[in-house]
């Protein structure tokens, strides 16, 4: 694993005397499945079972896991797109959970969303300039000539020229669309930006773009982030702490530094075996594939692919376990993974 | 499968598509560029309709004018389509035949699409009970063919034209509401949807800028597809005896004037027959122009 | 039979507009693994649909050659196209629960080559079908063989792909982007699997990606394109080691992901659209920061560089400055 330098995000806002942004108190989303038939028993989505996380202002929170981990679900309920089964949301203060439109609208100016997929964010039949002008005309920002003025001014911010205003999405590439998308979350100017997936779809040398001007907006604007990726390596570079995700459940959490040099976690460390190419045979981290979120494994739910898996792993749910400062696990065998699993993934 | 996309575009870089084969014009001037079928027709179309509007101007006879020392007269001289069985012209009652048969079916087709899209649309917005309901019928109806509920309500309505138009719209508008359903769904499903939502717009503004103009482009496809449909079945009603009534005229009342002396005459069942054929394949081929010309353009 | 895809001087233009693959030529020795890397635009994926004859409407084709071992692909007609796509060379896709057909089950799927090409009767190929699923380590194949697509999750989909792609036992394989969409554990499972069962048949693979990481663990040697054409080919140490043309040497540094001295990450400056509207000279010129260090812009605005040698045995490169050092040498 390379001891990486400082990357752009060494903020000085990790000191946790800043206020508490964004507060998950043991939050649970469990969506529905319709009935096979009328007498089966209701089946349930395990999206997200009891995630606990604070981000202080001007933090980034990297949260890292794979398809099905419940990551996006997060970001949701986050953003109160929709509403959680049970636990309490907190933004900026206001417990958000139970929350009527209006009120909820006053929340779309606090914070925004960035999306995986550039092309898919933007309405096709739309010109970027209806786009953005559409957002200030719905929450009636400005007269017809300030509305102009600031999206031409988003649009400056993210390295874009006037030209783009008449541009259909469609005419554009991915790098150019996801910076609009980026200039358009920024409109309303809020305090707290949750990037789902900014770069995934985006090729690497536009992904390096976008990721320095997020780490520029941050800077000038004091932003609070949530960087949801399953690219580690993305992550390891602008988080303050990271977070790890698996099927609903927070695995571990800890500072960046912290978590890429001394993980504790199976699964965190396959994951960065795999992530950084340096495991040739991945089948000794993590074999075969997640369990179904419908019917999740009654112990912890990696051990099914665990290769340290025991039978109290199977049986019993291991608990959020404190680790070191700010450093959290979900694993029965803490202590000894690092050691165990030196042989087969730790290269120097 | 989505009801909107073209599969081949996902096997290729569709960005790098839409860089490469040039920006997508979405220009419809440049006659050039639109397929054949678009060019056939409209100008068969364009044809139809222009005869029509002018009927008044162009018609030779008044086609309720009878002229019984001249009857089912062939084609040619006086009457260019020859006369029917009470020495009526045959061309005078084709056209101011077609301005009926064309207009009742753009009417009902257009108020069914309006009125079915409508209800589609918050079918799929409200879900629930609401919507099983809508359904249920829409799946009832549309278990019988569209001309049998129509002569059902006019059976119970009465013949004439204004129960002639209900009773299509009744029997018309549930592929309608299926289909704008059906995209509604995938169209909310989408991001650009999710993120309207998460800035914070009001839910007419995206059903009305977001929903609507996404969904219109298979929606236009599907009634410039019923449209021939609707023609057809306003004829065969009024060849029923259910649509249009004496002396007025329309395509479907002159099949079934005309047939039993087809044998005479055989204008008679022809020219309305050709008349309902070339009008009915000109809005198939614009429909199908249509979308041939937005697949080519990604 | 020697099995080797050899691609002389394609070319691919859509109507009149620029030609989206210039002159690309490259040779899949039997049992190699060639990568091809590029990002969005590069013309990656259109070599690999030219290769396939697979180009959409509207897409004109010209080569001196395109052909796999005896077969001359350029020339073929469509009934022999036919049975060369899927019976001697077969594709992989991006997204395979999109590719898959969503109304017939896996297994009459995977059951469809075995048919097809192999003359199998519907017994038979239920059967082999079965053994193919599980070959390519799906559990439970006998339950599996009866799902549909959309109940399957990208892992096991690509898997499935997979069997479908090499039930006819091809002699090519083209994978472009197979695990693009795929997570990260599922990526080097399905990597895996590639190798083994290209190692078990003795197939030869053309990889398409525009990720060097995944690219660095499968391939043999590598081609990288930029604006349509190839502009450097070697193995893949010559490649990642001692890159020669500045794109290669731009794309490691932006797929690495390491901060640079002020803390941001290393960008390309310009846009791939430059080179769009270019007509002579070095397509990636206008982002090329070595250019102007030679002083070399005199060539390169003029004329495009031809693939020189330059240095290790097989490797070359389409830059000014690798002609200058022979020359200087």
């Amino acid at each position: 694993m390379s001891t990486t330098a400082a990357g752009p995000a060494a903020s000085d806002a990790t000191d946790r005397g800043r206020a508490v942004l964004v507060e998950l108190d043991d939050v649970v989303k469990h969506f529905p499945l319709p009935r096979r038939h009328p007498f089966a028993p209701r089946e349930k989505v395990h999206s997200v079972d009891g995630v606990s996380l604070t981000v202080h202002a001007g933090e980034v929170v990297g949260l890292v896991g794979e398809s099905g981990s419940g990551k996006s679900t997060l970001a949701r309920l986050v953003l109160r797109l929709i509403r959680p089964t049970a636990g309490r949301v907190v933004v900026d203060g206001d417990d958000v959970t139970q929350l009527d439109d209006a009120r909820r609208r006053t929340l779309r100016r606090t914070a925004q969303l960035v999306f995986q997929d550039p092309h898919a964010a933007m309405d096709p039949r739309m010109t970027i300039g209806e786009s953005l002008r559409v957002v200030l005309e719905q929450h009636r920002v400005g007269t017809g000539a300030e509305r102009e003025e600031r999206i031409r001014a988003a649009l400056d911010e993210v390295g874009l020229d006037e030209g783009y205003l008449d541009r259909f999405p469609g005419a554009c590439s991915g790098g150019q669309l996801q910076r609009v998308v980026i200039a358009r979350a920024l409109l309303l100017g809020p305090k707290l930006l949750v990037c789902d997936e900014p770069t995934s779809a985006l090729d690497a040398s536009v992904q390096a773009k976008v990721l320095n001007l997020l780490d520029e907006l941050r800077r000038e604007r004091d932003l609070t982030m949530i960087l949801i990726s399953h690219d580690l390596r993305v992550v390891r570079c602008v988080s303050d702490r990271v977070a790890v995700m698996y099927l609903g459940q927070v695995v571990e959490v800890a500072d960046r530094e912290d978590l890429f040099e001394r993980s504790v976690h199976p699964y965190t460390i396959a994951l960065l075996a795999a992530a950084l190419h340096e495991s040739e045979d991945v089948d000794v981290v993590a074999a075969g594939e997640p369990p179904s979120p419908i019917h999740p494994p009654a112990g912890c739910r990696f051990s099914t692919r665990c290769p340290l898996a025991t039978e109290r792993c199977v049986a019993e749910p291991p608990p959020l376990t404190d680790v070191g400062p700010g450093h959290q696990v979900r694993c029965h065998r803490w202590p000894e993974v690092r050691e165990l699993l030196s042989d087969e993934v730790m290269s120097a | 499968m989505s009801l909107l996309d073209d599969p081949r575009s996902h096997a290729l870089d569709s960005t790098a598509d839409a860089i490469t084969t040039g920006a997508r014009s979405r220009g419809w001037t440049r006659l050039a560029t639109w397929p054949w079928s678009l060019r056939v027709g409209v100008a068969l179309l364009g044809t139809v309709l222009l005869v029509l509007l002018l009927t008044p101007w162009l018609a030779p006879y008044d086609p309720a004018a009878q002229d019984l020392t001249n009857r089912l007269t062939a084609p040619g001289g006086e009457h260019v389509l020859g006369t029917d069985h009470l020495g009526r012209d045959v061309l005078s009652r084709l056209m101011h035949g077609g301005r009926f048969s064309v207009s009742v079916a753009a009417l009902t087709l257009a108020i069914s699409a309006v009125a079915g899209t409508l209800l589609g649309i918050v079918c799929a917005r409200v879900r629930g009970a609401f919507d099983e309901l809508v359904m249920r019928v829409a799946d009832v109806l549309l278990a019988f063919p569209e001309m049998v509920v129509a002569m059902m309500l006019v059976a119970i309505l009465g013949a004439g034209q204004g129960t002639l138009i209900v009773a299509l719209v009744i029997a018309g508008w549930t592929p309608f509401a299926r289909l704008a359903r059906g995209l509604a769904i995938e169209i909310n499903a989408r991001d650009f949807v999710e993120a309207a939502e998460c800035l914070g717009f009001s839910r007419r503004f995206i059903v009305l800028r977001h929903l609507l103009p996404n969904a219109l482009g298979p929606l236009m496809a599907h009634a410039s597809l019923r449209f021939g449909h609707k023609l057809i079945t306003v004829g065969a009603l009024s060849y029923l005896g259910l649509g249009v009534q004496p002396p007025d005229s329309d395509w479907g009342s002159m099949l079934a004037e005309g047939q039993p002396y087809m044998t005479r005459s055989p204008g008679l069942v022809v020219f309305p027959g050709l008349a309902i054929f070339v009008t009915a394949l000109a809005v198939t081929l614009i429909s199908q122009g249509i979308d041939v010309r937005r697949r080519r353009q990604g | 039979m020697s099995d080797e895809l050899r691609v002389r001087g394609l070319t691919v233009a859509f109507r009149d507009d620029r030609p989206v693959l210039e002159d690309v030529s490259l040779d899949v020795p039997q049992g190699e693994v060639l990568a091809l890397v590029g990002e969005s635009g590069s013309g990656k994926s259109m070599t690999a649909m030219s290769v396939m004859r697979l180009l959409p409407d509207g897409a004109r084709l010209s080569a001196e050659e395109i052909a796999f071992g005896d077969d001359d692909i350029l020339g073929a007609d469509e009934r022999r196209m036919n049975a060369i796509r899927g019976g001697r060379i077969s594709m992989l896709f991006q997204q395979p629960k999109r590719m898959l057909d969503p109304t017939a089950t896996v297994g009459s799927q995977v059951a469809e080559p075995l048919r097809k090409y192999l003359g199998m009767n519907r017994r038979q190929a239920h059967a082999r079908a079965v053994e193919l699923l599980a070959d390519v380590g799906i559990p439970e194949p006998e339950r599996r063989v009866r799902a549909y697509a959309h109940q399957l999750s990208g892992g096991i989909a690509q898997r499935v792909m997979i069997a479908i792609a090499l039930a006819a036992q091809p002699e090519l394989l083209i994978a472009d982007e197979p695990t693009t969409a795929l997570d990260v554990t599922v990526e080097a499972q399905i990597l895996q699997l590639i190798q083994a069962k290209k190692r078990q048949l003795g197939m030869s693979v053309l990889f398409i990606s525009h990720d060097l990481g995944v690219v660095s663990s499968i391939a043999d040697r590598i081609a990288v394109m930029y604006a349509g054409r190839i502009v450097e080919e070697g193995t893949v140490q010559q490649i990642l080691s001692a890159p020669q043309h500045p794109y290669t040497q731009a794309l490691i540094k932006c797929s690495l992901l390491e901060p640079q001295q002020d803390g941001r990450f290393y960008v390309i400056p310009g846009d791939v659209t430059t080179a769009r509207t270019m007509t002579t000279g070095c397509r990636f010129m206008p982002r090329c920061p070595v250019t102007h260090a030679l002083g070399i812009e005199g060539h390169c605005v003029g004329d495009e560089p031809a693939l020189t040698g330059c240095g290790g045995e097989g490797h070359r490169s389409r830059c000014w400055a690798t002609i200058e050092r022979l020359v200087d040498a």
